[in-house]
């Protein structure tokens, strides 16, 4: 066996099984911190808990008298095309959505950023940001506020506000 | 099956899914503007890139970023060729640098799709190199690691639901059906009607899942049925949860998975 090939052998079967290590959570903060490529995968699809809730997100300005104005949706996916099962470009901005969500849920629990740590981190500054671009603001709106609506069920759907975030300047 | 075929199989698959996923970014550039839930204005904030050099913006901008899909689309194009040439290993260096250059811009928003499709890239560049040095043992490298990781990916995602009570009463399902994202109308009234049924697909893809490591040891009539069931699953998770872009890369698996199970039935004497 050639040179070229034991190295080769040496690497895809430490990526096997840093791979296989991955998929239990005791191990992901650590291969977290040395996975900025994403080259090692997380396959657990759906499991253990699928997503079985819908995110929205929502945002409503205050105005200079002090009057809040109503929620409005910020549009973030439109529905599956036809062919979404050939041609489904919209589930990017929908997984955007969730894992943008999930990080800030995580980063809520973690006792070092909390609730009050979560204005300074990067998915809630994405929504926001985000939020702020893509609703026009009222015309006397000084301040703007976001929040994230979950929806679960299908005929009887439910609704349910699980963040809320402070104010800030238009 | 020939370790040559394998190559040309999978890098075709995976010349499909670079297409696919390539055109399907170019759709979302407004993603990538200023005020896009990609915006670089915010996710250059990244801790791990607060003191990064001054030319980081231009290295993320959507010029390059266009720059990067329209270089995968010229590499998917060069690999739809019906048979193994010298240009497979630059055409898959290209697309495999593409892809971690996707997955460093965007941070959020990948998908199993786009891990399986680095993990095909990552095969196909090794296979290629084997081929292009006449090192077999080289290409066969690049085959275990598409087989291996389609083996863990299988095996992890069943054992993960076995572990999960939602997944083992059944009622998985039927949630994840209900959601507008990965949802599909007509699969949640015929579940509200035959729930029995989504207990059995929740426990055949427990099962399926997790066994997939013994198709390895399977007589080959066997691992072919095997393989095609696990085709039509992910036809059937396009189909009702618009995964689309899962059936590309998992099914460029399946040749290095046939090749390694010859090999291990020729190990065991059992060929």
């Amino acid at each position: 066996m050639s040179l070229v090939a034991i190295l080769a052998y040496s690497i895809v079967i430490l990526w096997l099984v840093i791979t296989l290590l991955a998929q239990h959570r005791h191990f992901q903060p650590f291969i977290n911190a040395f996975n900025a490529l994403h080259i090692i995968p997380r396959w657990t699809f759906f499991a253990p808990n699928p997503g079985v809730r819908d995110y929205h997100l929502v945002i409503r300005d205050r105005c200079s008298d002090g009057r809040l104005a109503s929620w409005k949706s910020v549009p973030v996916y439109s529905p599956r095309p036809k062919f979404g099962y050939f041609w489904n470009p919209q589930k990017r901005s929908s997984k955007i959505l969730n894992d943008a969500v999930q990080a800030i849920k995580l980063l809520l629990k973690r006792e070092n950023i909390g609730i009050s740590g979560i204005p300074f981190t990067v998915p809630y500054l994405l929504l926001l940001h985000y939020a702020a671009h893509a609703v026009p603001p009222e015309p006397d709106a000084v301040e703007f506020q976001i929040a994230i609506i979950e929806s679960s069920g299908h005929d009887a759907r439910t609704l349910e506000c699980s963040f809320l975030s402070g104010f800030h300047g238009r | 099956m020939e370790i040559a075929s394998c190559l040309v199989i999978t890098k075709i698959l995976l010349a499909a899914w670079s297409l696919l996923s390539a055109a399907e970014w170019f759709s979302n550039l407004h993603l990538f503007r200023s005020g896009g839930l990609l915006s670089w204005n915010i996710l250059r904030l990244r801790p791990a890139l607060i003191s990064s050099p001054a030319i980081r913006p231009y290295i993320h901008s959507q010029t390059v970023v266009i720059s990067v899909l329209l270089c995968r689309i010229v590499a998917a194009f060069a690999l739809l060729t019906p048979y193994s040439s010298p240009m497979d290993f630059p055409c898959s260096v290209m697309i495999l640098l593409s892809c971690f250059y996707m997955s460093r811009r965007t941070w959020l928003g990948g998908d199993g799709s786009d891990q399986m499709g680095m993990v095909i890239a990552v095969g196909v560049v090794i296979m290629s190199a084997g081929m292009v040095l006449s090192d077999n043992n080289l290409a066969l490298c690049g085959v275990l690691a598409i087989a291996g990781q389609a083996t863990l990916a299988y095996f992890a995602a069943g054992a993960a639901k076995l572990a999960s009570p939602v997944w083992r009463n059944g009622s998985a399902l039927m949630g994840v059906m209900k959601t507008q994202s990965y949802g599909h109308l007509s699969a949640v009234y015929f579940g509200e009607q035959h729930p029995r049924f989504c207990s059995f697909v929740c426990w055949t893809t427990i099962l399926t899942e997790t066994l997939f490591p013994l198709l390895l040891f399977a007589p080959p009539a066997l691992v072919a049925a095997g393989l095609l069931c696990f085709a039509a699953f992910h036809l059937s998770n396009a189909y009702f949860m618009g995964l689309n872009a899962f059936v590309w890369p998992f099914l460029a698996t399946y040749p290095s998975v046939i090749v390694m199970n010859s090999l291990a039935l020729d190990w065991l004497g059992w060929a």
